[in-house]
């Protein structure tokens, strides 16, 4: 993503398993902080 | 007209293997409307042979001709460059054919050269610079093959090996950005560079698909990248390198930058030396094993 | 006449500008097509631009209405009112091109049913020819009987010569559009009318509409659309592939409907709800396209849809030539 200018901070790979719900709650709601950040998209819809 | 040893024996061999029954049709080069046009030819009669052409400019893939009789049974005879048998070897793995319905007529091949300098300069063949594609061929030489055309060739040290993808890791995200930006806004969603791919051999595509409608009609940007982007993964690992997106774009994208960004982290992170260099090595996103990378756990 | 000279000729453009906008050929890294005037940035090189000027008339994309499901009914508001559509001056289509844009008036004003939108556009714009003294190696504008000296369907033509350019309008709007450039524009010198260009494809179209019309099941059809890769870059580049799909965007109770170029080279163009599709292979795909515009266009409207401009030829990635089609249709016998 990072290679074509989309902002890293909206992308991301964790591994997580069936089991492990707290973890997945965690890298989700980071994630959300994360593009919350930096804010709304609006490369694709303004270019 | 071009007769040069390999094309008389191009024209011999399809001959014999007509004649013979061996092979139903050829699929090879034959000349175009300007000197610098190669198309692909099918043959099916001995007596149209002498239509076959080896030249500088035999960029086509015939392989990828393969998929629009893929369930088909007549044995075609198939002369392939280095980068057409790699294709050869991916449809084969991808179940889209039977190594024994193709005969492969194997051609290494010594680079060719641009048909567009051809055009703009009217410069003769031995003057012009080789296709884009060719400077950095690292297997020249067919990889799978039934009789081989000619003496093999030694690959050349290639030309800068991912010059664009190198100059683009080394700018800023919001350039890469606008770069991207400026190319894919001129796209026409011709679906070309989809047509002409051999790792694009699934039989539906989800980019035709009415109902439902994941790729939206509308050529705007959002969309322009959408398709361009998700593309590019979904050849990541089938890709073979051929270049043949980027030459037969009417407007010129840089589609390779992409491409051979997915391929450079490939081998990086699976030393995964290309696509369809043999039948036994299977594009890494398609099996996993145990010790595969996994820095984002 | 009035004559432009060569020197004169930003200060002409600046006139034109000052009228509408101004779209000229320029050249990018990737190919030339038309865009807004800027000072220096008009590039003029023998042949059409590669991309035509279809889209300036019928967008690639192009919205038609929004919708909006309330409480008492969906409202409907029209995006953008085609009365609306802004002036626009075109600068230096080629006469293959002002052809080309007489095609899609027969089709779109002329063939029973008027579009809103495209007369919107096309009376907001004017014409601005250049005959060509050289042709492109793609070239065959001739083989349709097309004049490259001259674009009957312009306001203003202009004709190249030594130093400068003849300039005629032949309209009301081409005359009003060159009143505003009185100012530059100088008395003709005494200059010969030149020689019409040379041309490297010697094609023509003659006699091939009747003959193709006896030619739907001919042999010939059958090996010509193996090589086709079945992409759509032809007609996308084409000017006067005039085909368009409407669809929609929803967004839950809310969306638009848009129209947008579509390609009888896909096979999803003539897929049916049911499933059936009436061109399922290539060969049927291929067998239309040249069928319409040699045989189809000709009987109902009169024209030819193919007008020798040479994209296609430029661009088909396997050289799939309209005017080497041409002659084959010419060489065979009509007999089964």
């Amino acid at each position: 993503m990072s290679y074509v200018g989309i902002e890293p901070e909206r992308f991301r790979a964790a591994w997580v398993s069936g089991a492990e719900g707290a973890r997945f709650a965690r890298v989700v709601a980071e994630l959300t902080e994360a593009v919350r950040r930096v804010g709304p998209s609006r490369k694709l819809g303004d270019a | 007209m071009p007769e040069n040893e390999v094309t008389l024996r191009m024209r011999r061999r399809a001959k014999e293997l007509l004649a013979g029954g061996e092979v139903q049709q050829v699929i090879g080069w034959e000349k175009g409307t300007f000197w610098y046009q190669s198309p692909p030819v099918f043959i099916r009669q001995p007596e149209e042979a002498d239509r076959l052409v080896w030249d500088d400019f035999c960029l086509a893939n015939p392989a990828i001709y393969l998929l629009d009789d893929r369930y088909g049974q007549e044995r075609v005879g198939l002369f392939v460059k280095g980068c057409d048998a790699r294709a050869v070897v991916r449809l084969i793995q991808d179940r889209q054919l039977v190594r024994e319905r193709v005969y492969l007529l194997g051609i290494p091949c010594p680079g060719l050269k641009d048909p567009e300098a051809a055009r703009t300069t009217g410069r003769e063949s031995a003057q012009l610079p080789p296709a884009r594609r060719c400077q950095h061929c690292l297997y020249p030489n067919p990889v799978l093959y039934d009789e081989l055309l000619a003496q093999t060739v030694a690959p050349r040290p290639p030309l800068a090996p991912r010059a664009a993808v190198k100059a683009l890791e080394a700018k800023g995200v919001e350039e890469r950005f606008r770069y991207w930006r400026e190319h894919f806004r001129r796209c026409l969603r011709c679906f070309a560079c989809r047509n002409v791919c051999p790792a694009c051999n699934c039989t539906a595509c989800l980019f035709d698909l009415a109902r439902p409608t994941w790729l939206a009609k509308e050529v705007d940007p959002a969309n322009n990248w959408f398709y361009g982007l998700v593309r590019a993964l979904h050849v990541a690992g089938r890709c073979i390198e051929c270049g043949e997106c980027e030459r037969v774009c009417p407007v010129g994208l840089p589609l390779m930058a992409l491409n051979e960004k997915l391929a450079k982290d490939l081998e990086e992170l699976f030393g995964f030396k290309g696509a369809g260099l043999d039948l036994e090595g299977l594009p890494p996103l398609s099996f996993w094993q145990p010790d595969d990378p996994d820095h984002f756990a | 006449m009035p004559w432009l000279k060569d020197e004169a000729m930003p200060a002409f453009l600046a006139a034109l500008q000052s009228q509408g906008r101004l779209w000229v050929p320029v050249e990018e890294e990737w190919g030339s097509c038309l865009a807004v005037w800027e000072e220096k940035s008009l590039r003029l090189t023998p042949g059409p631009t590669l991309l035509a000027a279809k889209g300036l008339f019928l967008p690639q994309t192009e919205k038609l209405f929004h919708y909006r499901v309330e409480a008492e009914g969906a409202v409907i508001s029209e995006s953008e009112p085609p009365a609306a559509a802004a002036r626009q001056i075109v600068f230096g289509l080629r006469p293959c091109d002002v052809a080309a844009v007489a095609v899609m008036d027969k089709v779109f004003l002329d063939g029973g049913y008027v579009d809103c939108a495209y007369r919107a556009r096309r009376e907001a714009s004017a014409l601005v020819a250049l005959a060509c003294r050289e042709a492109a190696p793609t070239c065959f504008c001739r083989a349709f009987g097309l004049d490259p000296l001259a674009a009957p369907g312009a306001d203003v033509l202009l004709l190249p010569l030594e130093g400068g350019y003849l300039v005629r309008a032949q309209t009301a709007k081409g005359e009003e559009l060159l009143a505003q450039a009185q100012g530059v524009l100088a008395q003709e010198p005494a200059l010969d009318w030149p020689a019409p260009p040379a041309f490297l494809l010697e094609v023509t179209a003659a006699g091939v509409p009747a003959k193709l019309a006896a030619m739907f099941d001919h042999p010939l059809w059958d090996n010509l659309y193996q090589k086709c890769l079945g992409c759509g870059i032809c007609t996308y580049l084409c000017p006067t592939c005039y085909c368009f799909d409407v669809q929609s965007a929803d967004r839950g109770t809310e969306g638009y409907r848009y129209r947008c170029w579509d390609s009888c080279m896909f096979p999803e163009y003539t897929l049916m709800a049911g499933g059936h599709n009436p061109r399922p292979t290539k060969k049927e795909r291929v067998r239309n396209r040249f069928l319409h515009k040699l045989c189809y266009l000709p009987e109902r409207f009169g024209v030819f849809g193919c007008v020798g401009c040479g994209r296609c030829l430029l661009k088909c990635p396997v050289n799939l030539d309209i005017a080497a089609v041409l002659k084959k249709v010419q060489e065979v016998g009509t007999h089964v």
